[in-house]
């Protein structure tokens, strides 16, 4: 059996309840989990590791979740992207659908399954393998 | 002996001279005696024609005023409640009660003979005046019931009863709108009547009916004693049983030529002026002759001291004439006289142009002279008298056309009619063939009510005409007549312009009335430029008076029918109730509004005080209104009570008035019911948005904590199952394993707790998300659904919910549906409108489920129609009902009166935001304790569709 890399896993809350409980939570999965308060310990992270998928609380303190994502993405296309947002009446904007998230990619808080992110996260890595095949 | 030769040849010839000529001479002087007294006999007689007829005018008048009396009497019985309900309940001992005392001061008082009520049928209900006779039908024979029962509208007029002729007024009487019969009432058309016309007028009246009229009534000549003019008729009354000399043939004139006439007759000791018209009855019908005859006698001797004097005048003038003649002759000439005679001779055969033409200068000659003078005079007289004569005759041609169109303004039934009366009386004096009639309606602008042209055609639309022959005509006041000349130097002073086909003469007058010039009558002709001349131009302003005069009255009469109508529905329109009370509290009077506001009939609020239309414990909201009489100068805003028991809310003022010098309160009450639930609903409103945004913005700042509650226990119980491998591994660095650890977790029951945090977490979750949906913004629907579709696909969720199923018996519940099959689909969420009627099911299956009346059977109304612009869907239960403290605060958010646990208590208020904020629509309750409740949800028809 080939030992193949742990996918890498970059979190981003300022809550410190929500964002240990995915750490551990994800980790139990066996993902390479890295998790930020804010936009600009996030920026650090990426730029020590390169990560696969990041999932962002959008209301955070300092620069809003949108504008990190946007950010983010200019400097890392290949990075993937999850929202895990607080507030039920979500609406993605033009911007990041642009940058192809779709609705199913936005999780409300709480999510009272969470095997359905794992089920995201999921998605992502099969997307990527078809691509690798082709 | 020349003297005596000369004398006795002379006295012949004298005598023959003065023979000859005084013929001639007394001649002359008879025919202008005559001519005078003829023409002041002409001018009396005009006089005493223009007077009877404006005695027939008041007595036309008179009738009129009879007829809207008896419609407006009989329709104030018909407005009666009381009369109403008592037709209806078909009680006529109740009835005659009622009305009876009523129909007698009315008879003392007004001279009232029937009140009648009839069944919708036509049958007699009740006679008052005879409660004797009832249930025959009466409408076989009389048109204006028969016109009353067809068109169920209030009826007037004159007509033969079975035994009296009278002026009927009939009305519809109407219960909740539907025809239940008639009220008529009968005026008398008799012997008092015209009594009275003959206090007024002096003059005697006489009616005769026909038999022809008669005879379906059974009404036969009662009174012999004054024999009929024609076998056609029969004698009715009269207020002098004199008969007067007056041909059969005149009568039968006037019967079938349907206009009066007019003759001078003498009974052998009087002479009189008769006016013999035609008496109509209603629906137009002729039924008799009515006859008013005036006394000559004041009139004939005036004339006769003209004539006397006249007479005297006269023989003056015979006497002088035979001095100056004898005188003359005294002079005679033989050659002179021969010729002289010989003249004479010719002018007494009539020829009037002969003349003397030997004429001498002496005192012969200036005879001659005298003679050619009286012969001149003669003919210029007899031509005068002719032109008089002739003039006489035009003056009378047109005071016949007078008279016949004044009696035009009060015969014919509309302006169409009266208009086409006046082209043709006014086409026996003049040429008409083009003729129209020109009404000013302000600014210059011209109605033309009535047009007869050859080539124009004028529409019925008013006309704007400022520079036309019609408004120079208007504005002068003057009549003008226009032939070319006329009409080119108008337009050169720029006084008029060219309008319409020009015609070589024009001749318009203005028409006049009590109001000043109200438009212009015209004719013109387009081939004959002499066609008109100025006696044209005088007779059509002579005649152009009384146009102006009927046009008048027309429109009188059309505006008082308007006004009348309109004042009739805003009087039975009020919607307030008008109490007149007692300074001590009695109700004394009620108007229509008060019995439908409070329920009571009139008869009962009569027995009642004001304190019994305040609830008891409203004295206390009375408290600081004004006291000790003091009344309060706006309006008071309190608590009445229905007859029901039903407390609402009104507005009332009042007045103190003195009424047949009593001080009486009166008092307007309004019901502001509807006025305070719409506040209520806006109170509602502003108190949801405010509850709405709160709710939300909690909401908000919940969610975070509840995810790290729900997060963490996810994990938790993930890493006390043996199902990770990671579990196993780390309990074993532990000295464990995760078997012993699963059996301690089951046996100390942890996995049900940390069950439990998931579930009550979840149940939190539920609760905000609801309470954000609150404040969620209203986007445009995707698509639009029928609505009966969805309320019958959430009955059958409903009655597949386990727990509405179970716990409240659903499926006992009987559901009814009325839908109106017309109403389009509406643009709304389906899922969400869905959501809002299971919620309000769910109520009312909740609250039936408590309903303590066990002989209730459950049932749920479903409603949906059509209001307007909006869908109007109704969910009514007769579940046990809410108060109205209960009411009001339904939908708040976790208002509940169930037990806690039992819900959430969101239902209704998520189903309140989703109607008005996400739908635009209204979401309201009503709700009577003990009998039930009704959800009411209005949604607008037109969204647009995303």
């Amino acid at each position: 059996m080939k030992n193949l890399p742990k996918i890498r896993v970059l979190l981003v809350d300022d809550e410190a309840a929500i964002r240990e409980g995915l750490v551990e939570y994800l980790e139990d999965y066996d993902f390479e989990v890295s998790a930020a308060m804010n936009a600009e310990e996030a920026l650090y992270i990426l730029a020590k590791k390169p990560h696969d998928v990041a999932i962002i609380d959008l209301r955070l303190s300092g620069m809003g979740g949108e504008t990190m994502i946007l950010r983010i993405h200019q400097i890392y296309p290949s990075l993937r992207f999850l929202i895990h947002t607080g507030s039920t009446d979500y609406r993605l904007s033009k911007e990041l659908k642009l940058i192809g998230i779709q609705s199913e990619h936005v999780f409300f808080k709480p999510v009272l399954d969470l095997t359905q992110l794992l089920k995201g996260i999921n998605n992502f890595l099969r997307g990527k393998e078809d691509e690798d095949v082709q | 002996m020349i003297t005596s030769h000369r004398s006795s040849k002379d006295v012949s010839v004298t005598v023959k001279l003065l023979l000859s000529v005084s013929a001639i001479v007394l001649s002359i002087i008879a025919v202008q005696t005559w001519l005078n007294i003829f023409s002041a006999r002409q001018r009396y007689e005009t006089e005493e024609k223009q007077n009877l007829i404006s005695i027939f005018n008041d007595y036309n008048d008179e009738v009129k005023v009879l007829e809207r009396a008896s419609a407006a009497l009989a329709s104030s019985f018909a407005d009666r409640s009381d009369v109403q309900e008592l037709l209806l309940a078909q009680n006529r001992e109740q009835m005659l009660e009622l009305l009876s005392p009523i129909f007698t001061t009315l008879r003392d008082d007004y001279g009232i003979v029937h009140l009648y009520v009839h069944q919708p049928n036509g049958f007699v209900f009740v006679r008052v005046h005879d409660p004797e006779q009832y249930g025959d039908a009466i409408n076989t024979y009389r048109q204006t019931n028969v016109i009353a029962l067809e068109t169920h509208q209030a009826v007037a007029g004159v007509e033969l009863g079975s035994n009296r002729l009278g002026v009927r007024g009939i009305a519809p009487v109407f219960h909740q709108n539907e025809f239940i019969g008639l009220v008529e009432v009968g005026l008398d058309y008799d012997q008092a009547f015209i009594e009275d016309l003959k206090a007024r007028n002096g003059v005697d009246y006489k009616i005769w009916v026909t038999y022809d009229a008669a005879a379906p009534t059974g009404l036969w000549p009662r009174d012999e004693e004054m024999e009929s003019p024609s076998s056609k008729l029969f004698f009715y009354a009269s207020t002098n049983p004199n008969p007067l000399p007056i041909e059969e043939e005149v009568y039968l004139e006037v019967l079938h030529e349907r206009e009066p006439e007019i003759r001078f007759v003498s009974d052998g000791n009087e002479d009189f002026a008769v006016l013999v018209a035609p008496l109509t009855g209603y629906g137009d019908r002729v039924i008799g002759v009515f006859e008013i005859s005036a006394s000559r006698m004041e009139a004939l001797n005036t004339l006769r001291r003209h004539q006397v004097s006249t007479l005297v005048l006269a023989a003056a003038l015979t006497v002088l004439a035979l001095i100056l003649m004898g005188i003359s002759t005294e002079r005679f000439v033989h050659r002179s006289l021969r010729h002289l005679t010989a003249v004479a001779r010719r002018q007494l055969r009539g020829d009037l142009k002969a003349r003397v033409e030997l004429l001498p200068n002496d005192e012969f000659g200036q005879l001659g002279h005298t003679l050619n003078a009286l012969t001149e005079e003669l003919r210029n007289t007899l031509d005068n008298q002719k032109k008089i004569i002739e003039d006489l005759t035009q003056a009378e041609r047109v005071q016949s056309t007078l008279f016949r169109i004044a009696n035009a303004a009060t015969r014919t039934k509309d302006f169409k009619e009266l208009f086409e009366s006046i082209h043709r009386y006014l086409g026996e004096l003049i040429d008409t063939t083009n003729f129209y009639i020109a009404l000013y309606e302000g600014e210059d602008t011209f109605s033309f009510p009535y047009w007869v042209d050859e080539y124009d055609e004028a529409g019925f639309s008013p006309k704007h005409m400022k520079k036309s022959l019609i408004a120079y005509v208007f504005h002068t006041g003057e009549p003008l007549l226009a032939n070319e000349n006329v009409h080119q130097e108008l337009i050169e002073r720029g006084e008029v312009e060219m309008v319409g086909t020009p015609s070589p003469i024009w001749l318009g007058v203005p028409l006049i009335s009590d109001r000043g010039v109200i438009g212009v009558m015209a004719v013109q002709s387009y081939t004959d430029n002499s066609l008109y001349s100025e006696n044209d131009v005088e007779m059509l302003s002579f005649v152009s008076d009384q146009i102006g005069w009927a046009i008048e009255r027309k429109l009188t009469e059309e505006t008082l029918r308007e006004s009348e109508e309109r004042y009739r529905s805003i009087f039975s329109g009020v919607q307030d109730a008008i109490i007149v009370e007692s300074p001590s509290g009695e109700i004394l009077d009620v108007n229509l509004g008060a019995c439908r506001m409070f329920g009571w009939s009139r008869e009962e609020f009569l027995t009642k005080t004001v304190d019994d239309l305040v609830p008891q414990d409203a004295t206390a909201l009375l408290a600081d209104s004004p006291k000790g009489g003091e009344l309060p100068d706006r309006p008071v805003e309190t608590v009445n009570i229905r007859a029901n028991g039903e407390p609402f809310p009104v507005e009332v003022s009042a007045r103190l008035q003195t009424i047949g010098g009593d001080q009486v309160m009166l008092v307007v009450v309004r019901d502001i019911t509807d006025r305070k639930r719409a506040e209520e609903v806006m109170i509602q409103s502003e108190k949801m948005l405010t509850v709405g945004g709160l709710a939300a913005g909690m909401a908000h700042e919940i969610n975070n904590p509840l995810a790290g509650i729900l997060h963490n226990t996810q994990v938790m119980r993930n890493r006390l199952t043996s199902d990770l491998q990671k579990n196993q591994r780390i309990a074993e660095t532990c000295g464990t394993n995760m078997q012993f650890i699963e059996a301690y977790m089951h046996q100390r029951g942890i996995f049900s707790m940390i069950e439990s945090v998931m579930e009550s977490g979840q149940r939190a979750a539920k609760i905000v998300e609801n309470m954000l949906s609150f404040s969620r913004k209203s986007k445009a629907p995707v698509s639009s659904h029928d609505l009966r579709d969805l309320l019958d696909h959430t009955i059958e969720l409903a009655s597949s919910d386990y727990d509405l199923r179970k716990k409240y018996g659903f499926r006992r519940i009987d559901i009814v549906r009325e839908y109106d099959p017309t109403i389009p689909e509406v643009p709304c969420e389906r899922t969400k409108i869905q959501q809002v009627f299971l919620n309000i099911l769910k109520n009312s299956a909740q609250a039936m489920a408590q309903e303590k009346d066990e002989g209730k059977e459950p049932l749920i109304a479903l409603r949906v129609q059509r209001d307007g612009d909006t869908a109007l869907i109704e969910i009514e239960d007769n579940g046990p009902g809410m108060d109205d403290a209960t009411r009001k605060r339904v939908f708040e958010p976790f208002f509940t009166t169930k037990g806690i646990g039992d819900d959430t208590g969101l239902g209704l208020s998520v189903s309140y935001f989703i109607i008005t904020k996400n739908h635009g629509g209204t979401l309201s309750v009503e709700s009577t304790p003990g009998i039930g409740a009704k959800f009411i949800i209005r949604l607008p028809l037109h969204r647009n569709i995303q």
